[in-house]
């Protein structure tokens, strides 16, 4: 399937008002369109290219790629994403469009640093969100983040461009161990804020276990894991880790390994298939100690594990994603879920992000969106649950 | 002034009486911006406005558009006017939004290194507060200390450090927005600000040149005041090899903050003004900034990289001074009696090839012209030529505009594209953008703003006083014409000879 065929599959739904759903692969709970009926699926995983263009650094690659396909074509070229896979899981470009790119961990970069520009198939007309080449400034209006916010409801990926850069000399991991997440979060912040680290991620310590083995906790505990990526020539490695030691130093944190890093991207698909991505979760990183707090505390009703991990730590917002193994209840999934969603309208203490409740602010907001949805999708095929929401 | 008597009682009652102008003297001010335009200019747009108001809060933005929606009056909105595209003047009257005076700022998140300021802030001023603070804001345009937060941001914002920190959508967590309807919106929520969900707007208003709505607030992403900052500076025998330094400086495995380059026509300027310019062929300036260890380490690495590549480490003084000019790269404006810069953004592999065919422009053109320009990102190099001018002169200085068109299609010929749109340059988004993106351009600033009276006929279409839409070919053969015309008139002259003269002797 390529660009052509989606066109004219969106033109022939449209002209019949049947609902068209995208999907990804699956793996991701926070999927709805299972509930749509009638609708026609497209299915992106065939649309799996990914060609490097060498003379601008950038890689095109197609809605249906892996994240593990970009890095090794990248990696024959010498060059590597500025992104990394923060959950460890190797999904498709699909998959983290439809999150908005949550689960990719962008270090000091917003996803302008990692992300150019989005070919859109969309039932109204086909469009590019940004630039190829270039960042996306004062060359009209940029729709690259309404894009990836709008849960594929704005049209149909074809293909991302995305930014390379040089393999870097030397890569380094450092694994601190903390016993609770509050130090952990505030000693992530400071080494993200000091330019020396790529990445900063923090983990729950059983995680990998249930990511790679299946093995699970009877419950969660409060220890957890601060994963801290440096790279660069080697004077510069240890200079930031002289820094981090520094942060450890005057925090409850204690090194417990150092590696050369090679990032691990699992295939979801080949892990234990009762694990699961619980939801993705946006959050201030104020509040983020207060929600995993949250966790523990179900966990210890539930008498049940819950693994977590946190990409890209940072002074201002992270991403959550809690991980249970099954089997588990219907009731339990219902109990976290409704746990994180009440918790960020709470901690959100603001009403106008709650465009349900009738804000006006929120309203405009949302009203500025469903114009745009109307001018790319006139009947409202594509992905129409989204709106639905609102 | 504005016809009807009841719509400038209603505008004065939503600011007041000391905030509402019509005096001429505040409308000429206001009808221009960096770029000189010919009163001739007035036949195709009503660049004076109606009156300037000069609004403190949101809300008074917000009754200011309501008001000019039941009299069908335009709105502009004008931060430092220090760019030169015509995007802060009105392109047929109405009321122009000083946004100047909106500037506060409002707070600082020091845990999470946010500061809220309103859009009138000038950049250099909340980097002196910061300072104070323990924080710095590391990126900013050249013109800072003039230049204000909103205007920059509004412009899409690269400059200063976004080499190292991004541009400004990657700093900007959150907007408050007032629309053409006058409603107030926020783009993002603050725990969504770095990870988008929830249709995540604040990227969709950045560079939009005012025309989708008026910035009223920005919460910005500022960083504790670095422990160590050091300029170093490299001069180059031509500027090919500094051009191939600036290729060789992007393959890095390292970044430096900050990486830009003059070229010796600058210097030539400079020594015709009869200031002190060292006499090379070229220049890159290099800044790092962070840990100690961090910055001495990369200082060390770009020092042997561009040795290796036939560049010499000034002294620390001509570093230090280069850095403080950084603001200053029209100073030699003095020279004509004006000066105006095209911006492109030129991949990085080409820039030697569109700096050739520049030079080969202006001597057909008989004009002298000086190049800078820095590094935005790995691939990409905002390169900015400047001729000077001699507005007195005004049939030579309207011909000479056509430059800034010719030179975007020598960069949009090899890849490149310009930085802005605005007023002048609004045709040349379908230079930039492919024909069904540049509808769905038009249609989303059409539902938004269903009149096109805020900062409308602009940025994606160019409209002139009437009303009249003019499409790029009307405009490309304006454009010729008035290149036809530059070349039949003699060599361009200054007040002050420059020494040595320009590549093409054109100098008397």
């Amino acid at each position: 399937m390529g660009p052509a065929d989606i066109k004219k599959v969106l033109t022939e739904c449209s002209d019949r008002k049947q609902p068209v759903v995208t999907a990804t692969s699956e793996i991701l709970q926070t999927h709805s369109w299972h509930n749509i009926p009638g609708a026609v699926i497209i299915d992106l995983s065939r649309m799996n290219a990914v060609r490097i263009d060498l003379q601008r650094r950038l890689a095109l690659v197609g809605p249906g790629a892996k994240f593990s396909s970009l890095v090794s074509e990248a990696q024959k070229a010498g060059l590597a994403p500025e992104m990394e896979a923060a959950a460890c899981l190797d999904f498709t470009f699909a998959d983290w469009a439809h999150e908005s790119l949550r689960m990719l961990s962008t270090s000091n970069s917003g996803v302008d640093g990692i992300l150019r520009n989005i070919k859109v198939t969309a039932p109204g007309m086909d469009y590019q969100t940004g630039f190829d080449s270039f960042p996306a400034n004062g060359g009209g209006y940029d729709l690259t983040k309404l894009f990836l916010s709008s849960k594929m409801s704005l049209g149909v990926p074809s293909e991302f461009a995305i930014p390379l850069r040089p393999v870097p000399e030397i890569a380094m991991k450092r694994i601190c161990k903390f016993d609770n997440a509050e130090s952990a979060i505030s000693a992530g912040a400071q080494v993200s804020r000091s330019g020396y680290a790529r990445s900063v991620k923090l983990k729950s310590n059983g995680f990998d276990e249930m990511l790679a083995a299946g093995k699970t906790q009877k419950q969660s505990k409060a220890d957890c894991l601060l994963v801290i990526r440096v790279e660069g020539t080697k004077p510069l490695i240890d200079a930031g880790m002289n820094f981090i030691d520094g942060v450890m130093a005057k925090s409850s944190g204690k090194t417990v390994e150092d590696k050369p890093d090679i990032p691990m991207i699992v295939d979801p698909l080949s892990i234990n298939p009762a694990v699961w991505p619980l939801g993705i979760c946006s959050v201030d990183t104020k509040a983020l100690p207060y929600l995993l707090k949250g966790i523990l505390d179900i966990s210890k009703r539930s008498n049940r594990a819950f693994e977590y991990t946190v990409s890209d730590v940072t002074p201002t917002s992270s991403v959550l994603i809690p991980l249970i193994q099954g089997p588990y209840s219907k009731e339990l999934l219902g109990a976290i879920g409704t746990y994180l969603a009440d918790s960020r309208v709470a901690l959100r203490g603001n009403p106008n992000w709650n465009p349900i409740l009738g804000d006006a602010r929120a309203v405009s907001r949302v009203d500025i969106v469903k114009g745009i949805k109307k001018l790319v999708d006139p009947n409202m095929i594509l992905n129409p649950h989204v709106m639905e929401v609102f | 002034m504005i016809e009807s008597e009841v719509a400038r009682r209603s505008l004065i009652r939503a600011v007041r009486p000391d905030r509402y102008s019509e005096s001429l003297l505040e409308r000429l001010v206001t009808s221009h911006d960096l770029a000189p335009m010919p009163k001739v200019a007035a036949l195709a747009f009503k660049m004076m406005p109606d009156a300037v108001i000069r609004p403190k809060e949101a809300e008074e933005v917000a009754e200011v558009i309501q008001i000019a929606n039941s009299w069908d009056i335009p709105v502009t909105p004008r931060g430092g006017g220090s760019w030169g595209f015509g995007g802060a003047v009105p392109n047929n009257g109405g009321v122009l939004l000083d946004m100047t005076s909106m500037d506060k700022i409002i707070s600082l998140d020091a845990e999470r290194g946010i500061v809220r300021v309103q859009p009138g802030v000038v950049w250099l001023r909340l980097d002196e507060w910061l300072r104070r603070r323990g924080y710095f804001v590391p990126y900013y345009p050249s013109s800072a200390p003039g230049a204000t937060i909103g205007g920059w941001i509004s412009t899409g914002g690269v400059g200063v450090g976004s080499y190292k920190y991004g541009a400004a959508r990657d700093n900007v967590r959150s907007l408050q927005v007032v629309l053409p309807s006058g409603r107030i919106i926020d783009t993002a929520h603050i725990s969504d600000s770095k990870h988008p969900s929830q249709f995540d707007l604040t990227s969709f208003f950045i560079g939009s040149e005012g025309s989708l709505g008026i910035v009223t607030s920005i919460d910005l992403q500022v960083y504790p005041d670095p422990e160590a900052f050091f300029p170093a500076s490299y001069s180059f025998a031509n500027m090919d090899m500094a051009y191939n330094a600036l290729a060789k400086i992007s393959e890095a495995r390292l970044k430096p903050y900050h990486v830009a380059f003059v070229d010796d026509n600058t210097f030539r300027f400079l020594r015709a003004m009869g200031r002190e310019a060292p006499e090379v062929g070229g220049m890159i300036n290099l800044v790092f900034e962070g840990q100690k260890a961090k910055v001495d380490e990369e200082l060390k690495f770009f020092d042997a990289l561009m040795t290796s590549i036939g560049g010499k480490r000034e002294s620390d003084a001509v570093s230090h001074h280069e850095w403080m000019e950084r603001s200053y790269e029209l100073r030699t404006k003095k020279l004509g009696t004006g000066a105006v810069i095209g911006e492109a953004l030129v991949p990085i592999g080409e820039t030697a090839a569109v700096a050739r065919e520049t030079l080969q422009l202006v001597k057909k053109m008989k004009m002298s012209l000086a190049v800078n320009g820095y590094l935005i990102d790995r691939g990409t190099v905002a390169f900015l030529p400047y001729y000077l001018t001699d507005e007195r002169r005004w049939i030579k200085s309207i011909s000479s505009l056509s430059f800034v068109k010719k030179f975007l299609d020598i960069s949009n010929a090899h890849g490149g594209r310009g930085v802005g749109l605005g007023l002048f340059m609004a045709n040349n988004v379908r230079a930039m953008r492919d024909v069904n993106t540049v509808k769905l351009l038009r249609k989303i600033k059409y539902d938004i703003d269903p009149h096109g009276r805020v900062n409308g006929g602009k940025t994606v279409e160019l409209k002139l006083r009437f009303g009249i839409r003019v499409g790029p070919r009307l405009f490309r053969a304006g454009m010729n014409a008035l290149a036809i015309l530059k070349r039949m008139y003699p060599r361009d002259k200054y007040d002050r000879p420059v020494p040595g003269g320009f590549p093409g002797g054109e100098h008397p």
